[in-house]
């Protein structure tokens, strides 16, 4: 699970902190703005800051996104006189003025995930298909627009052993190897119109339009991985073997401008982050099944089933002895 | 190559400015052994050239024998390390660098001189290596496998693609790292590689084709079975001639041949001793020992899902 705070102030509040110390939660704040009809939110909580918007805003944000997902008040000034209408809409949670003032500990918190019916995805229903639903897809970088939705083939990748990296080299060095990675991502992928898009530490996430298919991405993926040794040696002035990994598949976002992607939320991007920080493993390279069902059966051939993460079934693909 | 006006007028100046007669003429005979200026102007040797004369003729013959290179090499080394054991200030020396850098040369640091810039064009000479002399070069020796059954089983015009998508593969990965390819054959060739790290660069591109390979078969092989290949690398001296008759003659292009058609097999890499200890350790950490006696210590790498 993860906790979206929406306020207009920028910082959290004292009475969260134990779920990002304790429970290790993901956590983020943003903008009131930044919830919008159109957000479909999987095993994410939000909590409004009642300073942040009316009571009318309230109930209609309540009673939207109450039956889809779980919803909690913040309220330290106590501007929400009678929470109990709140909870007959679909609120889940009410922080008045005494529990932010006295804070909440972690086993607090634990009770109440314990006590949350479900929401959205739950293992009985069928995995939804990402990208199925309404949302366009992106055939061409002409086409997207900011601030608008589109399912797009998701590229996430990552440097690995950042660790031993951050012991080698100094912040100089490191700042040149990532920018010449970055460079040799931009070349492999852009004849396929990826752009790389998202950038934190030592990974990134690189978009592709859906135009021409998934199967010359795919393609180049495989090279890219391949390349290892070849992009080693280019980089002359490291003598240091790269070792990265990749997980594809095919999801929604709402489409912000590279460096104004702060704000964004989408179910595809915590999904694929999911995978590459918790199930790839190193110098592999992963794919989402309903990506593996589009290959050619001469390219699923290079694919093997990996196991299963957040009920998406994952393919891997079979390394060569050495590469 | 044909070397602009501009250029030629700013060596005749260095030379003016810079040296003697009988100086620009040494070093003319560095390059033209037999060469000899009088001669050229039909005048006995006792009768005295003009400076600028003598400059201007000499510069035409460079250019005319493609030397041009060679010869801003030559008052490079003069300047920075010494003719006959003096050294000489070469007037506009970095304007003349600039100028064969603008006509498509790199300096190579690893063999200290100029090279063509194959991203500009690609001699097989590399615009300045000359025939008739010795030099030491990698060998990158390729070669369809199957190539009658691969006939026999499929269309001809499917071949036909198949194999010109194998030789532009072979191209790219070549010509990339500064090699050459020397002979197309029907279902093989020779690339070779003489400077900036030529081991390493000709292992790379085994490596680079066998991997494009991997994926085209996958994706884009019009054949009913994957195209496969075999690669050999091999080093050794080599008499430079334009004329591809020679190559067979030649040591290294035989123990190459022996390697790729004896020792190796398809959809992999053979690589001599005598190259994979030059190699960058993560290129050659690919390779393992082949358990097979040979008299090359060969080792091997291949491209298999595993």
């Amino acid at each position: 699970m993860e906790i979206l705070f929406l306020s207009k102030t920028p910082k959290l509040p004292s009475c969260f902190k134990e779920l990002d110390t304790k429970l290790h939660l993901p956590l983020t704040i943003s903008p009131p703005s930044t919830l919008t009809s159109k957000k479909a939110l999987n095993q994410v909580m939000i909590y409004l800051d009642a300073a942040a918007f009316s009571l009318q805003k309230l109930k209609e944000l309540v009673k939207t996104y109450g039956s889809k997902t779980w919803v909690g008040i913040y309220d330290a000034k106590g501007f929400v006189l009678d929470p109990s209408l709140f909870f007959l809409q679909g609120l889940s949670d009410y922080l008045g003025p005494q529990q932010v003032k006295l804070g909440l500990k972690a086993k607090r918190w634990q009770e109440l995930f314990k006590l949350l019916p479900p929401r959205g995805k739950t293992k009985d229903a069928p995995p939804k298909s990402q990208g199925q639903e309404l949302t366009p897809a992106a055939l061409d970088w002409h086409d997207v627009q900011p601030g608008h939705e589109y399912s797009f083939g998701m590229l996430a990748v990552e440097l690995d052993g950042a660790k031993d990296l951050q012991a080698r080299f100094d912040n100089q060095h490191l700042k040149q190897i990532i920018s010449y990675f970055q460079n040799a991502l931009d070349q492999f992928f852009a004849p396929f119109k990826g752009r790389l898009w998202i950038w934190k530490d030592f990974g990134g996430i690189v978009l592709f339009p859906l135009s021409k298919g998934i199967q010359p991405v795919v393609a180049s993926c495989i090279r890219f991985l391949l390349w290892r040794r070849i992009l080693s040696v280019d980089l002359a002035q490291f003598k240091l073997l790269l070792s990265y990994r990749l997980v594809l598949l095919k999801g929604k976002t709402v489409y912000q401008e590279r460096g104004k992607t702060g704000r964004i939320i989408s179910d595809s991007i915590n999904l694929l982050s999911h995978i590459l920080g918790n199930f790839a493993k190193a110098g592999n390279f992963y794919l989402a099944a309903e990506l593996f069902e589009e290959l050619s059966p001469a390219l699923a051939e290079c694919f093997a089933p990996s196991g299963e993460y957040e009920d998406q079934k994952i393919y891997r693909l079979r390394l060569p002895a050495k590469f | 190559m044909i070397i602009k006006t501009s250029l030629r007028n700013l060596a005749v100046k260095a030379l003016c400015e810079s040296m003697t007669i009988k100086l620009m003429v040494d070093f003319m005979r560095e390059l033209v052994p037999d060469y000899n200026l009088h001669r050229r102007f039909n005048l006995s040797e006792s009768i005295s050239i003009p400076q600028a004369n003598a400059a201007k003729t000499i510069v035409t013959d460079i250019c005319d024998l493609e030397l041009f290179p060679s010869f801003v090499q030559l008052l490079i080394d003069a300047q920075n390390k010494g003719f006959k054991g003096r050294k000489y200030r070469i007037a506009y020396l970095s304007a003349l660098i600039r100028g064969l850098e603008l006509h498509g040369y790199i300096f190579d640091h690893e063999n200290n001189m100029f090279i063509e810039d194959a991203r500009i064009s690609q001699s097989k000479n590399w615009g300045v290596i000359r025939e008739g002399l010795e030099y030491e070069f990698t060998f990158l020796r390729f070669d369809i496998a199957g190539n009658s059954r691969l006939v026999r089983l499929n269309e001809t015009t499917k071949v036909t693609k198949a194999y010109q998508d194998f030789f532009n593969l072979i191209t790219k990965a070549v010509v990339r790292r500064n090699g050459r390819i020397w002979q197309l054959e029907g279902d093989g060739g020779l690339a070779a590689f003489a400077f900036q790290h030529k081991d390493t660069a000709a292992t790379l591109s085994a490596h680079e084709i066998l991997v494009e390979l991997l994926v085209y078969n996958h994706t884009a092989c019009p054949l009913s079975a994957p195209l496969l290949a075999r690669f050999a690398i091999h080093a050794g001296r080599h008499i430079y001639t334009s004329e591809m008759e020679s190559l067979h003659k030649s040591e290294p292009i035989k123990e190459i041949k022996e390697i790729e058609n004896r020792y190796t097999k398809p959809n992999s890499c053979s690589i001599s001793n005598k190259v994979l200890i030059a190699v960058d350790k993560r290129v050659a950490d690919l390779f393992s020992p082949l358990p097979e006696r040979n008299p090359y210590g060969l080792a091997c790498y291949s491209v298999e899902l595993s």
